[in-house]
């Protein structure tokens, strides 16, 4: 498992990232046009206006374009992002904005992709949020291996309160707001969201079961926002213009050597983008959606659309939108021992089934590829 | 808000409270459904997956702890599919837990064990997967077995959310998680308050007790908190300390005089055995029990005594033989009860021991005379310079029950000889003349034979009447002396000297006077199986110590009545009673109580012995014999005690002591009560053991068999 991995930050390291051919930009229209998250470069381009045209809006108003605009959690669930603010605002007291910077697996490029092209657009779009449902703290999470991104993160708010964009009276307005950057303690903390709010809450990073919405209780037990860094950078496209629902996908090809990362709209089907990027779609003996935590299938399924309900239903994971191909050379059982093995690894450890279960099933595998398994276990 | 509601679970009506989970609606109904992750004073979890059961009519599965039961709930707690998951559980838990259960120390006390015995397991299945983590024994007073963990999450629940300590944590590493401590601190550095819920809770024996550390002879509850298990009174020691913790001084009394009618008494001379066994004394030092018992007495305004009980009259009259500890005590809670009671005292004032034995610069005579006066005034009749010479005719002078309470008064000498000799004397004698301000005529050099508390009262006593030159020589080496470590260093401080393992050949006399002391070393001593001394003495010449006066602080006896009445006396005139009770031998209503019934022992051995005293005459009266009472009550505990930086260094506070040349000058008290803030801090280094006894025992699954079904 130690060596696939390597193998892959191997030939990150080899490839550039093909970011930029992105047939619809939303999210990554900024990308590679900017010298490296400089603030100047992001207002020149018309950066900020989002946040501007959002604040001479009602807050109302905003979560109505919001609502409107159809924009859905990319994390993975897709619940409709307006529904969440609307509950948000509806709440007292005070209120937080927690988004993770970061990626559930270690193979996923795009977060990290998004914070060194460009990371204002989160972060204009936590603002916007802020605005809307009357929050005055965002917190940016980020995994324990971030160290790097961490600095970027902190360096590109630093510029934020120097030009007054963060703080107090933001852009000449009533709006304060303030963003903080946290690191997460250990390679558990992460993508998920009520292990983030109870990390952040100082409890054990582990889930719970049966507990209330985050919208009413969340960081602290106040009401907390919680969105991937990918569903607050397309807020600001929403308040610019007219918006269109899109995907970061990573398309990576082992065998021919090619990591990419491109921005698809929702409803595009993989083949077709595995064609318009030129990746052969020949001899592809089965294609993984989400990683480690996603499902494998047959090239049959090439004609699958990149939808948050028809990956979620074909047991894909959308928000770990990493598209492995995999070709004659690889072997798909190795490929699920490796899914268990990551699963096993990083769970939570909160219960029985998710920490020995994924441990016995990487195990059995790893005896059935050895030819050393035991008929029984597969007895139920 | 208590709302009832009604659901059927394997086909039986439950009715149960609104917003219970169907666990504990099924637990409460006598259904018995495995579990191991919940715990009854502990957030929900969901880990284990054993307690899963089936709703009937959606044929869905549900964890049953973390699912609210609702109204008309149809529910099956063992259908094929609930019991594939169960058994799936459970495999996959012993697929990472040690096989060798009759190797654990927690085998039959585990909730682990039991579970499996219910479910039938027969394991093999799968592979296991080995953690070989060797235990953890760097900590005081618990071991962390982590091979034996099966990440149920209860101890991190405990620590983090009943407790509000987080030390315990989910741990993450390149393989996959654990249950430690980030960073496999210590304990104690990670911050641990010692409080033990995460042992109590722990369903396997991955977290334990160190051996030894719960004493087993003594009931769970009691074992749990053992300084006040210790302590003869039973006083409430945690739940005193914690209100001196919180500045709340007149409760802490309170608490104190629940069980004992001397709060200041004790506070300065108890020889707390208390703080032998305080846990705290594992991790640093142990707690000062007494010195905070003595700072909370300072604090008495007597506003407990609002809340006192006095119950009414019985009609019933008892005598008691003597106003010492044991003989105040035990008429004050005869009183209590509604007796009416009457001291008989020999000497002129009451306090025995505590007035004419402890010198007074260890107990002052007004804070002793205050707090008898304090036992008198609840309606106690005390007649002095009354002797009793028959104890059973006060029956029939129109008593209903006698306690005899008369102590061990008579100092007790080697019979060496010459020790008839003039100039020798007892200790009580030097203890009683000096606290009556009595003149008793002493030579410039004196020999001390004794090496416990009382000749060290007594060598201190005469050195502060002007001795100059005082040798104090016992059997035992420096490090087994009976007397407290203190006592000695106090004593040494003031220019006593100390000369240990000797034996006494006789007493040198010019005929009539002493003239000194011969002595030989002594390379060990023990005791036989008919409990006498068996001495080797060393090579060596013997050696005298000139000397014009010799005391003896040998030991104690008890004057017996001067009519027997058929009493049975014992060992040091003790009087002998019936097994296990104050009772005479071979009397009806006749009891005695302390220093007569056990030779020689403590106040606060005294003090209970009189509480058990009165407990027994009020139950031979006619009574229950309950003398407990709340004088404060029991707060909603505060379970959640939170973090304190550094609180396994915090040191132990001693008392201020006075410098040597203003103690001997006079019989100042030798030590000052804790200024405020030092006794706030002493006061929270306790470890509040009692907290665990507040963290429900989980029963296992064969004592739901017994619950008769509900209709």
């Amino acid at each position: 498992m130690r060596n696939q991995q390597k193998n892959d930050e191997d030939m990150i390291m080899r490839h550039e990232l093909n970011s930029n051919n992105a047939a619809t930009p939303v999210v990554t229209k900024k990308w590679g046009r900017m010298s490296g998250n400089n603030i100047a470069e992001y207002i020149n381009l018309g950066g900020f206006s989002g946040l501007k045209n959002a604040l001479k809006l009602n807050p109302e108003d905003v979560i109505k374009q919001i609502e409107v605009s159809g924009l859905r959690g990319k994390g993975g669930a897709g619940y409709p992002a307006g529904l969440k603010w609307s509950s948000c605002a509806g709440q007292t007291g005070e209120k937080y904005i927690v988004s993770n910077f970061s990626n559930c697996d270690d193979t996923n490029m795009i977060v990290n992709t998004m914070i060194h092209n460009d990371v204002y657009a989160a972060i204009e779009g936590m603002m916007i949020a802020g605005y809307a449902i009357d929050a005055n703290l965002g917190i940016i999470f980020l995994r324990n291996t971030q160290t790097v991104e961490y600095y970027i993160i902190s360096a590109a708010l630093e510029q934020m309160r120097f030009s007054k964009i963060l703080g107090k009276e933001i852009l000449k307005s009533d709006f304060q707001f303030d963003i903080q950057v946290v690191m997460g303690k250990n390679n558990a903390e992460k993508g998920q969201e009520i292990i983030i709010l109870r990390s952040l809450a100082g409890l054990s990073p582990v889930t719970v079961c049966n507990r209330p919405h985050a919208a009413e209780a969340g960081l602290y037990g106040k009401s907390t926002l919680y969105h991937s860094m990918e569903t607050l950078a397309s807020v600001p496209a929403i308040l610019e213009e007219a918006y269109l629902e899109t995907k970061l996908v990573q398309l990576v090809d082992t065998e021919n050597e090619t990591i990419l990362i491109t921005e698809v709209a929702i409803g595009s089907s993989i083949g077709d983008i595995l064609v318009r990027e030129g990746i052969t779609t020949e001899g592809i003996k089965a294609f993984s959606f989400g990683g480690s935590m996603g499902a494998l299938f047959p090239p049959e399924r090439l004609g699958m659309l990149i939808d948050f309900d028809e990956i979620n239903h074909a047991g894909g994971a959308f928000g770990n939108a990493v598209i492995r191909i995999l070709r004659e050379k690889e072997c798909l059982v190795d490929n699920v021992m490796h899914c268990y093995a990551v699963s096993s690894a990083e769970c939570c450890g909160r219960c029985v089934f998710g920490r020995m279960g994924t441990a016995q099933i990487y195990e059995t595998l790893k005896d059935i590829t050895k030819s050393v398994a035991n008929r029984m276990i597969l007895i139920v | 808000m208590n709302e009832f509601i009604s659901l059927k679970i394997d086909n039986k009506s439950v009715r149960c409270k609104k917003g219970s989970s169907i666990l504990e609606a099924a637990l409460m109904a006598g259904i018995y459904i495995p579990h191991l992750c919940h715990h009854p004073n502990l957030p929900h979890h969901e880990a284990c997956k054993l307690c899963v059961v089936e709703m009937q009519e959606q044929g869905t599965i549900v964890a049953s702890c973390s699912t609210k039961a609702e109204a008309g709930m149809e529910l099956v707690t063992n259908s094929p599919a609930v019991q594939k998951i169960r058994n799936l559980s459970i495999e996959l838990i012993f697929s990472e837990h040690p096989a060798d259960c009759t190797a654990c120390p927690k085998y039959l006390k585990c909730e682990l064990q039991s579970v499996a015995q219910f479910m039938g397991l027969r394991g093999g299945r799968l592979k296991t997967v080995g953690k070989n983590i060797s235990s953890d024994m760097r900590n005081p007073l618990f071991v962390r077995d982590m091979n034996r963990c099966i990440q149920c999450g209860r101890c991190v629940r405990a620590c983090e959310q009943v407790r509000g300590v987080k030390v315990l944590d989910y741990c993450h590493t390149e393989v996959g998680s654990s249950i430690g401590i980030p960073g496999n601190k210590l304990m104690g550095e990670a911050g641990c308050r010692f409080c033990g819920a995460c042992v109590e809770v722990c369903p396997t024996g991955s977290l334990r007790d160190k051996e030894g550390i719960i004493n087993d002879t003594v009931p769970y509850e009691q074992a749990l908190v053992p300084c006040q298990q210790k302590c003869p009174a039973h006083i409430d020691i945690p739940r005193y300390i914690r209100k001196l913790a919180k500045g709340e001084m007149e409760d802490a009394v309170a608490v104190i005089c629940e069980k004992v009618p001397f709060p200041e008494t004790l506070g300065l001379i108890c020889n707390h055995a208390c703080e032998d066994v305080c846990r705290r004394g594992l991790v640093n030092q142990p707690v000062s029990i007494c010195s905070l018992k003595r700072y909370a007495a300072n604090y008495d305004s007597g506003s407990w005594k609002k809340r006192r009980i006095v119950k009414p009259q019985t009609k019933k009259r008892v005598a008691v033989i003597g106003a010492g500890p044991a003989g105040l005590t035990a008429a004050y809670y005869l009183v209590k009860q509604g007796h009416q009671v009457v001291i008989f005292e020999r000497k002129d004032l009451a306090g025995g021991m505590l007035q004419f034995g402890i010198p007074k610069y260890r107990l002052s005579e007004d804070i002793v005379q205050r707090e008898i006066r304090d036992i008198l005034d609840i309606g106690i009749e005390i007649k002095y310079e009354t002797n009793i010479t028959n104890p059973k005719r006060l029956l029939t002078e129109g008593f209903d029950a006698v306690i005899a309470a008369t102590g061990a008064q008579c100092g007790s000498a080697l019979q060496i000889p010459g020790y008839r000799s003039e100039g020798v004397l007892t200790a009580i004698d030097i203890l009683e003349a000096t606290a009556r301000k009595a003149d008793i005529k002493t030579g410039e050099r004196v020999f001390i034979i004794g090496g416990g508390n009382v000749a060290f009262d007594c060598a201190r006593t005469l050195r502060r009447r002007g001795c100059e030159r005082i040798d104090l020589a016992c059997l035992e080496n420096r490090e087994c002396m009976q007397a407290s470590a203190e006592e000695v260093a106090e004593a040494l401080e003031e220019g006593i000297r100390v000369h240990p393992c000797k034996t006494f050949i006789r007493i040198v006399t010019d005929g009539k006077h002493v003239t000194g002391v011969e002595t030989a070393n002594v390379d060990s001593f023990s005791f036989d199986e008919n409990n006498k001394l068996q001495m080797k003495i060393a090579a060596g010449e013997n050696h005298i110590y000139e000397c014009d006066t010799v005391i003896f602080a040998v030991g104690q006896k008890s004057e017996t009545f001067d009519d027997l009445c058929g009493f049975t006396v014992g060992k040091a005139n003790t009087l002998v009673t019936e097994a296990n009770s104050c009772q005479l031998l071979g009397s009806d209503a006749i009891f005695a109580a302390g220093d007569i019934t056990t030779g020689t022992k403590f106040v606060i051995s005294a003090i209970a012995a009189g509480r058990a005293a009165a407990m027994e005459v009020d139950q031979f009266l006619g009574g229950q014999g309950d003398i407990d009472e709340l004088l404060l009550d029991r707060d909603e505990q505060e379970h959640f005690i939170g973090r304190i930086a550094g609180f396994d260094k915090l040191e132990r506070a001693s008392e201020e002591l006075l410098p040597v040349s203003e103690r001997i000058s006079g019989f100042k008290q030798t030590t000052k009560a804790y200024p405020d803030k030092t006794a706030t801090a002493e006061a929270v280094r306790c470890l509040q053991c009692d907290l665990r006894r507040d963290l429900e025992r989980v029963k296992f699954w064969n004592s739901y068999d017994a619950e008769p079904a509900e209709e």
